[in-house]
């Protein structure tokens, strides 16, 4: 059986814990403290130097958190989606230094960014809470299974590359990450709607001149249209756009 | 079961991916096959559905997520069927699985491709109204979720594959020819729409207010280009004063269609009710020949429509849209059948109710596995009464809307029975 202590703690400092439990982030204040307090031993554990015993990488890990019940399923997967991010930048970080990865990780990593798509699609009242929170519980664990086997394959490399990712992912479990996803929203007023014609919007690196897009212009038979400095619309027949397209785009470099 | 008696399923809609599930939770090894980089089909580019106004992702995307991962099923997205041969009482099927230029074995879903690629085209996902990249997935419930590079777009500008830190991306991926041995077929290719530009009366790709359902059920999905916000195409405003043009191209011996298209009037009517719900105080005009509301509740739903939403029925079909320039509001003309009073009004925004045809691929899939199509360009029927989704040839079933216009429940419930007869039929055999 475990024991369990008693702590004191200040009111104001509790009362804020609480505001943070609102977040959905914790489940309780002793969970809250629990945290704290090991995260802080870690560090003085790290501040004292080599003649602290080493430990397994794996072993610091935040423990794979069990949601709480009432916990909206949007704030945890926000939070699942950075750890998902975490270890895509993982594999990819991997595969660019040749190293041997696990041949099941990339497709175990598209499933795990269909259970976010998925999760998130279904957040209007409707839905079946069920079903979400069955989701949700495959996602926790298909993430822990790629955690698990890219960490392992990290281990490999060397230690201290593995406590590196270690720590980001720990960062991401605590939601302390902010890596930034692109926006849904792609629709611009005024683009083009002509069946007879084709069109593409190009954005560039750097700016080109416009005299120099007029006359590529002419010559493919289309028609070019700043929407920006650096993004302009071709249209015209098929294949001349995607040809204009081309050399517009060379004329950068 | 043995593994060749497996059976193909064509096309990964709502059908198609019904009656594979149902196939293979019987024990039947199914192969579904979809020539889109993503399964879903039609139901997946819709909001709302009707009667109930249940989110249509909300009963999809479990489905679509099922069929991905369960263990009978081989899902073939991106794939075509080019050729089916009638082997003793097997078929033997040959596919061609096109390149997505991005290798599957190392591609995350991560999208970073994506956010950098330089070239954007309208996503037909949308119905043409946000853009995609030249490298894409359509929507992000894909499944499966694999990055696909739309060759005819690209210009290979090289910064996909720079920015790919897995290395996924190879230009020289080729297609793939897959064999396979099968017992039964099922086939759920359904529909696809009226092509509005040929009412020209109508404006639509003149007038950037004209729009047709399947645009506005984009505008209206919270996934969808705009976020779920309602707004005009010409300037982003929101809309206040909306009519709906019902039987545009159906029931129209002048485009060569005289068919009802059965789900149209039920979609205006929900459209209808969600953008009274979207949009405070708009006002909502249904023109249309003939209110057809036949299922169970939907009458209900109509007169709720009518009575507790607001919603203006107007018996009458329009002659002529006609756009001010300036505001690029649009002049409706139209007489009132019930009254015999002639209407001009102007609105903000004309939602054409484009009608149901047969799918693109029909008369194709037909000749490569020599079932017949009616006189209406669907699959025939070998009975319409009493063997309503076997095709003419043994062994192959059809399902959904292949066979004629249909809701969702109907393709649903056809896709089903199509399972149940694909699985006594090989169950016969052995």
């Amino acid at each position: 059986m475990r024991d369990w202590s008693t702590i004191s703690l200040r009111e104001e400092l509790i009362n804020e814990v609480r505001e943070l439990l609102k977040t959905g982030r914790y489940r309780s204040v002793s969970e809250f403290v629990s945290e704290a307090i090991r995260l802080r031993l870690e560090e003085v554990s790290h501040s004292n130097g080599p003649a602290t015993p080493k430990r397994d990488p794996l072993t610091t890990m935040v423990p794979p958190r069990t949601e709480h019940v009432e916990t909206p399923p949007d704030i945890v997967v926000d939070r699942l989606e950075q750890v998902w991010l975490v270890l895509a930048r993982l594999f990819g970080d991997m595969i660019q230094k040749n190293l041997d990865v696990n041949a099941e990780i990339a497709p175990k990593l598209r499933n795990c960014r269909t259970l976010i798509n998925f999760i998130r699609a279904h957040t209007c009242p409707g839905c079946d809470r069920d079903a979400v929170q069955y989701r949700l519980q495959d996602l926790q664990h298909s993430l822990e299974k790629v955690k698990e086997n890219l960490i392992e394959d990290a281990l490999r490399v060397s230690e201290n590359y593995a406590k590196k990712w270690v720590n980001l992912l720990d960062e991401a479990e605590r939601a302390d990450l902010q890596i930034i996803t692109s926006s849904i929203y792609t629709f611009v007023p005024g683009l083009p709607k002509d069946p007879e014609t084709e069109w593409v919007r190009l954005t560039l690196l750097k700016p080109i001149a416009k005299e120099k897009a007029e006359e590529i212009s002419k010559k493919f038979g289309v028609t070019t249209e700043f929407t920006g400095d650096s993004q302009l619309v071709v249209r015209g027949d098929k294949n001349s756009v995607r040809e204009a397209v081309r050399v517009l785009y060379q004329l950068q470099s | 079961m043995h593994e060749t008696s497996g059976i193909l399923v064509i096309g990964g809609g709502i059908a198609g991916i019904q009656a594979a599930l149902d196939a293979a939770e019987q024990g039947a090894t199914v192969y579904l096959v979809e020539r889109e980089p993503s399964i879903g089909g039609h139901m997946a580019m819709l909001d709302k559905t009707f009667p109930t106004l249940d989110c249509s992702a909300c009963i999809l995307t479990p489905k679509m997520v099922e069929a991905s991962r369960h263990p009978n099923i081989k899902l073939l997205a991106y794939s075509e069927v080019q050729e089916v041969k009638r082997e003793g009482k097997k078929f033997s099927v040959r596919l061609l699985k096109k390149p997505r230029f991005v290798d599957e074995s190392k591609c995350t879903g991560c999208g970073v491709c994506a956010q950098h690629c330089p070239v954007e085209v309208p996503n037909e996902f949308d119905a043409g109204l946000g853009v995609r990249k030249a490298i894409y997935v359509p929507f992000p419930q894909a499944i499966p979720l694999k990055y696909t590079i739309d060759e005819k777009n690209c210009i290979k500008c090289g910064l996909c594959q720079k920015m790919c830190k897995a290395g996924a991306i190879n230009y020289d991926q080729k297609p793939e020819t897959i064999n396979l041995t099968v017992g039964a077929i099922i086939v759920a290719t359904g529909y696809a729409t009226f092509d509005a530009h040929k009412k020209s009366e109508y404006g639509y790709g003149r007038y950037p207010n004209v729009i047709t359902n399947l645009e506005l059920e984009r505008l209206l999905n919270a996934s969808g280009p705009t976020g779920g916000h309602i707004m005009r195409l010409s300037d982003g405003r929101i809309p206040r004063k909306v009519a709906f043009i019902q039987c545009v191209g159906s029931r129209d011996l002048h485009v060569g269609n005289p068919n009802c298209s059965g789900v149209c009037c039920m979609c205006a009517i929900k459209n209808g009710v969600l953008l009274k719900e979207h949009v405070h105080n708009v006002d909502v005009t249904i023109f249309y020949m003939d209110v057809r509301t036949f299922g169970k509740g939907f009458e209900e739903f109509y007169q709720r429509a009518k009575n507790e939403f607001g919603i203006n029925f107007v018996r009458g079909r329009v002659g002529k849209v006609v756009e001010n320039p300036e505001t690029n509001n649009l002049l409706l003309r139209v007489e009132n059948t019930e009254t015999s009073e002639v209407i001009q009004e102007e609105f903000d925004m004309v939602v054409l109710s484009i009608g149901v045809l047969p799918s693109g691929g029909i008369s194709e899939i037909s000749k490569i596995l020599d079932i017949p199509i009616d006189r209406y360009g669907f699959f025939e029927e070998n009975d319409i009464k009493t063997k309503p989704i076997e095709s003419k040839v043994e062994g192959i079933f059809v399902a959904g809307a292949a066979l004629g216009p249909k809701d969702i429940p109907d393709s649903v419930a056809d896709a089903s029975a199509a399972a149940i007869k694909a699985v006594t039929f090989l169950t016969g055999e052995k």
